[in-house]
């Protein structure tokens, strides 16, 4: 008979025999596939940015500007419209936005994400779940036992209009950092599972409520929620696709949790009393949320230059 | 692992993503055959974890935590390529032997043997709760934090994986020993 502590010594000198060596041909087979793997952006500011001061973010962001402006203004087409290109040229200037995004290869081609930064007031076309893998799971990745992803991938390609001084995270629209107190930003997702709690701590593990596909599934299971703040969902047509509206509130008090994220994949709040206006439609078979967030100290021309975002939505799948 | 690194290829750096894989990878290629008990499992799995390192980085909020995070998406990985192959839950009936050993003078070979049998009976999240304490000497509450559970269930796992593994290398002792699974 083996006494706990023979049998710790025996298991530990046994683990340590084994490979430890990675072969350099995985490392490389990983490494041929970065170029092709997007990475996921994240939603909020990088901490580094977030501890900025103002007139240094103005700084980077005048001197990013002339960068481009210099590289760029004889590169740049002067017209928009469908096909990847902001309607209005961006003016000069230190405080000019980046250019628009880079334009598609064909007229059929799916347009890229949207350039990170500011961005010129102007029309954007963008995919917003990207061309890499898993952007646009209703899954986390790899799935949690039971979640089986749609799979195929989806190419719907977004116009919308937006007005001077947003800013793009490639993925999505937003201002001020989509951060209270003032922030506002506009994004899309597949919706997912639920978490039994929000409030994660640690937010390490899979969500734990199935959810189907469908529209009915999502806003059933978000409604249905004992512990999310909605409202009674109602009827919505976006471009004309249809599904429904609902809003989901996030507590005004989240310090306890590490974050408050009420289902995956997606982003998690950004602050105490995040507000979510969400428009779950269904586009030829596929679901797709609009997420449009703000905060009860978001000023009014905020919200309405968000409203105008949301209302020039259009949808091609 | 060097933050800067960390910083660096969560805003897109590729070069900074290499050496940081290169500086990982055989960290994570060990737990994931620990883990796996499978060479070409194993193999899998780091490939998929540190792609999935990739293209998540932007999300990982704090670079310091980067071993931590690295670790939690390796055995996320273990658990898909476990699930993928079902090959590490052999349907294994083994012959009844004639080796006769006393509670004595275990040979190394013979507890290599029982210790890797008992092992594979274990699941995977008793597996990495064993593998993370014991081979990585990760603290028992950094354990729960790799695996998103509470420090009481990381208790729970290794006791009943270490009661299992000292089963297992007990059952050599009887004179005659009959695996059924």
């Amino acid at each position: 008979m083996h006494t706990d502590r023979d049998t710790t010594r025996i298991v530990r000198s046994w683990l340590e025999e084994g490979a430890t060596a990675l072969p350099d041909r995985v490392l490389d087979a990983v490494l041929d596939q970065v170029p092709a793997t997007r990475q996921r952006r994240a939603w909020w500011p990088a901490w580094r940015f977030a501890d900025m001061n103002t007139p240094i973010r103005i700084a980077i962001a005048a001197a990013a500007v002339v960068i481009v402006a210099l590289v760029g203004i004889n590169v740049l087409p002067k017209s928009g419209g469908v096909g990847g290109l902001p309607s209005p040229t961006p003016s000069p200037g230190p405080t000019s936005p980046s250019p628009g995004p880079t334009p598609s290869p064909s007229p059929t081609a799916l347009p890229a994400a949207l350039p990170d930064g500011l961005l010129a007031a102007g029309t954007y076309d963008y995919a917003p779940f990207g061309t890499g893998p898993g952007l646009d799971s209703t899954c986390m990745q790899p799935p949690p036992s039971g979640c089986v992803d749609p799979g195929a991938p989806i190419l719907m390609r977004v116009t919308l209009t937006v007005p001077a001084g947003w800013e793009s995270h490639g993925l999505g629209v937003w201002i001020d950092s989509n951060a209270p107190p003032g922030g506002a930003a506009l994004g899309f997702n597949r919706g997912g599972w639920l978490y039994s709690d929000p409030c994660r701590k640690p937010d390490t593990t899979d969500p734990d409520i199935p959810v189907g596909p469908t529209v009915d599934d999502f806003v059933n299971a978000l409604a249905n929620h004992p512990m999310l703040d909605t409202t009674t969902p109602v009827d919505v047509t976006v471009d004309g696709y249809t599904g429904k509206a609902l809003d989901l509130q996030v507590p005004a008090d989240i310090s306890q949790c590490d974050v408050y994220r009420p289902w995956q994949p997606n982003i998690y709040a950004q602050g105490p009393g995040h507000l979510w206006h969400l428009r779950v439609i269904d586009v030829d078979g596929d679901r797709v949320v609009i997420e449009s967030m703000e905060y009860a100290g978001t000023a009014s021309p905020r919200r309405s230059e968000l409203q105008a975002i949301v209302d020039s939505i259009q949808i091609e799948p | 692992m060097d933050t800067d690194l960390v910083i660096r290829a969560q805003k897109g750096d590729e070069g900074a993503f290499a050496s940081l894989a290169v500086a990982c990878g055989d960290r994570l290629h060990a737990v994931a055959h620990r883990i796996l008990r499978d060479i070409d499992l194993a193999e899998d799995a780091t490939q998929q974890a540190l792609l999935a390192i990739w293209r998540d980085l932007p999300h990982l909020r704090d670079p310091d935590r980067f071993d931590a995070w690295s670790y939690r998406l390796l055995v996320r990985a273990c658990y898909s390529e476990a699930r993928r192959t079902r090959r590490w839950t052999p349907n294994l009936r083994l012959l009844p032997t004639d080796e006769s050993t006393g509670a004595e003078g275990l040979s190394s070979v013979v507890d290599r043997d029982q210790l890797e049998r008992g092992f594979r009976r274990l699941s995977i999240d008793h597996r990495a709760v064993v593998v993370l304490h014991h081979y990585l000497d990760l603290p028992l509450d950094e354990v729960a934090d790799v695996l998103g559970v509470p420090i009481g269930t990381v208790r729970s796992r290794l006791f009943h994986a270490m009661r299992g593994l000292r089963a297992a290398l007990d059952a050599d002792a009887r004179p005659v020993a009959r695996e059924v699974m």
